[in-house]
């Protein structure tokens, strides 16, 4: 191998490899930047803060003038939830069922008793989540579980407890505590004990189990009929796909909270993270072709060397691996530079991305390396592929 | 193990395996055309050239290669050989994939060759006679049926062609081969069955 090398390697042009390592350097950062870059901003951009997955959407009707005055109901008819139901980018729907009774909740905070009535609404409980345990009803405590918005949580610890002089109360401090809940009236009327297993950013409503309300409604309220859903809630495969907001504007739907928004601006941003790797695609196939042509020409300078190799009896194999290791260093030193260049870069705008979110958990450089050491490695296989042909060609 | 070789190209030509033949022409003619043709390293000629029968035309690439390491070894009338590769480095590019010969053996045909001071130099620096030695010596260290040798002696003098040709002797005498050697005139002093005229 080393007699082959010493004299296969003249001719070598150190200016075209570092020209071609160069490019292929800067065409690989940007798709690995633009790729680690997509992944960083995910956690920000998907808000998964709450207990709904980010691609849930919890979907109502626009309350218009004339449906406030005339009573024009703002509930989904069957019809419309087959409708949606039946959309591409839906995967399941599920409905939003109300409490039909009561609900009366005290508290004991600071030996103060905070007392208020309220409503509860349920969700399927695949919607949800939570700790499977922690939502389970009946439990081995027999408590309700109970998720609150986390704006109420907010309303009383920097609006209501500052005026009443009330000290704040953190998330783990309401786990623990016991509510006392009084469901229904009169005959039917039960007292229950709850506990608050969660916060939502995102749903504004006070949510207990499924399996919990069924059994409440049929109990507390065994007269009543079962009215349609004012709000639904929707699983989308994609909550990037633009479709969604046409439907649910042309379909006066209202979206809970910014998620459509979101959803637009997740979808322009890899709209433009999909275009910088498109350049850096391009920037890299450029320096797959001056690398071929870089060797070409350097087995054409060495044209008779690897002929007379061949005529005291080498292979093609042989004779092309100096040439394929060559291949093989750069691409390699390429991807390694590219990733180190790309980690710089990295920590400098995760400094930004942090600013967003203060529990902000940045992706792992993982799939970075993967996909760059895949691209290094089949673009070394499509060059020795090439490198091979020309080398049986040469006699 | 190839036996036999036979051209039909203008005039049938016959090589046998063991036997030694002087291929005669002017220059120009087409001496080393034919030694080419015969190991496929050119295919521009209308006719047949077979290999115990079988057409060369038909070999692969990687067959070819095979070829050149086992059953035929040439001494090329441009003698390719590595300019940057010592005289020692050229022999043994040949010699370390076909494992043929000891080094001791190399540097003493080196030595009967008159060689023993171009060990160590680059090839680039030789004479021609010097480079053709050292070509003759590449070409003893592969195993072969065939011996092709292209005006193997036009720049030694009478000595050298001498000692060459007796090193050959000795060496076919243990392995078998066929020789295959051409001359403009000057031809490389052995014992030929046959003088074929072009």
């Amino acid at each position: 191998m080393r007699l082959i090398w010493k004299v296969l390697r003249q001719n070598i042009s150190i200016g075209q490899l570092f020209g071609f390592v160069l490019a292929n350097i800067i065409g690989l950062t940007i798709i690995v930047l633009g790729l680690q870059l997509y992944l960083d901003i995910q956690p920000i951009m998907g808000d998964k803060a709450g207990f709904m997955r980010p691609d849930y959407m919890v979907v109502s009707k626009q309350v218009s003038n004339e449906a406030a005055v005339f009573g024009e109901k703002t509930t989904f008819s069957q019809a419309e939830l087959d409708d949606i139901r039946s959309q591409e980018f839906v995967s399941k729907i599920g409905v939003f069922t109300p409490a039909q009774y009561s609900v009366y909740l005290s508290l004991m905070i600071s030996s103060y008793e905070l007392s208020t009535e309220m409503f509860f609404e349920s969700v399927p409980d695949d919607f949800i989540d939570v700790n499977s345990e922690d939502w389970a009803y009946p439990n081995a405590d027999d408590l309700v579980p109970i998720i609150l918005p986390r704006a109420f949580l907010n309303l009383y610890n920097f609006s209501y407890a500052p005026s009443s002089s009330f000290g704040a109360l953190s998330d783990d401090m309401i786990n623990t505590m016991i509510i006392d809940l009084t469901l229904g009236d009169g005959a039917y009327q039960v007292k229950k004990k709850g506990r608050v297993v969660g916060f939502s950013s995102r749903l504004n409503t006070i949510l207990v189990p499924q399996a919990f309300m069924t059994w409440a409604n049929s109990t507390l309220t065994p007269d009543a009929e079962e009215e349609d859903p004012a709000r639904i809630i929707v699983q989308v495969t994609n909550p990037t796909d633009k479709r969604i907001a046409e439907y649910f504007e042309s379909h006066h739907l209202n979206v809970e909270g910014d998620k459509l928004d979101s959803s637009k601006a997740a979808w322009f941003v890899r709209i433009l993270i999909s275009g910088v790797m498109m350049v850096g695609l391009v920037i890299c196939m450029l320096a797959f072709y001056v690398l071929v042509l870089s060797i070409f020409l350097l087995m054409q300078r060495n044209h008779d060397v690897i002929r007379n190799l061949r005529a005291i009896g080498y292979t093609s194999t042989k004779v092309a691996i100096p040439y394929q290791l060559i291949v093989l260093f750069t691409n390699m030193l390429s991807v390694v530079t590219a990733m180190v260049g790309m980690m710089a870069i990295r920590k400098y705008y995760l400094t930004y991305l942090a600013d967003f979110a203060p529990d902000y958990q940045p992706a792992t450089v993982t799939l970075a390396w993967i996909v760059l050491i895949c691209f290094g490695l089949i673009v070394s296989a499509a060059n020795a592929v090439l490198i091979k042909q020309a080398i049986k060609k040469t006699c | 193990m190839i036996k036999t070789i036979d051209i039909l190209i203008h005039q049938p030509i016959h090589f046998e395996r063991g036997k030694n033949y002087c291929v005669e022409a002017a220059s120009g003619i087409g001496k080393s055309s034919l030694l080419h043709f015969i190991g496929g390293f050119r295919t521009d000629y209308e006719g047949a050239i077979t290999l115990d029968g079988r057409n060369i035309r038909t070999f692969s690439a990687d067959e070819k290669s095979a070829l050149y390491r086992t059953e035929i070894a040439y001494m090329f009338q441009d003698l390719r050989l590595f300019p940057n590769l010592t005289g020692y480095e050229n022999v043994q590019i040949v010699n370390q994939q076909t494992h043929f010969r000891k080094k001791d053996e190399i540097r003493d045909l080196f030595e009967q060759l008159g060689l023993t001071e171009k060990w160590n130099q680059q090839a680039r620096y030789l004479s021609w006679g010097q480079q053709q030695r050292v070509a003759f010596i590449r070409a003893l260290c592969q195993p072969c049926s065939f011996l092709f040798l292209d005006e193997p002696v036009s720049h030694l003098d009478d000595a050298n062609g001498r000692i060459m040709a007796n090193i050959l002797k000795k060496d076919q005498a243990e392995r078998k081969y066929g020789i295959v050697a051409t001359s403009l005139g000057k031809t490389l002093p052995i014992h030929y069955d046959q003088h074929i005229q072009l």
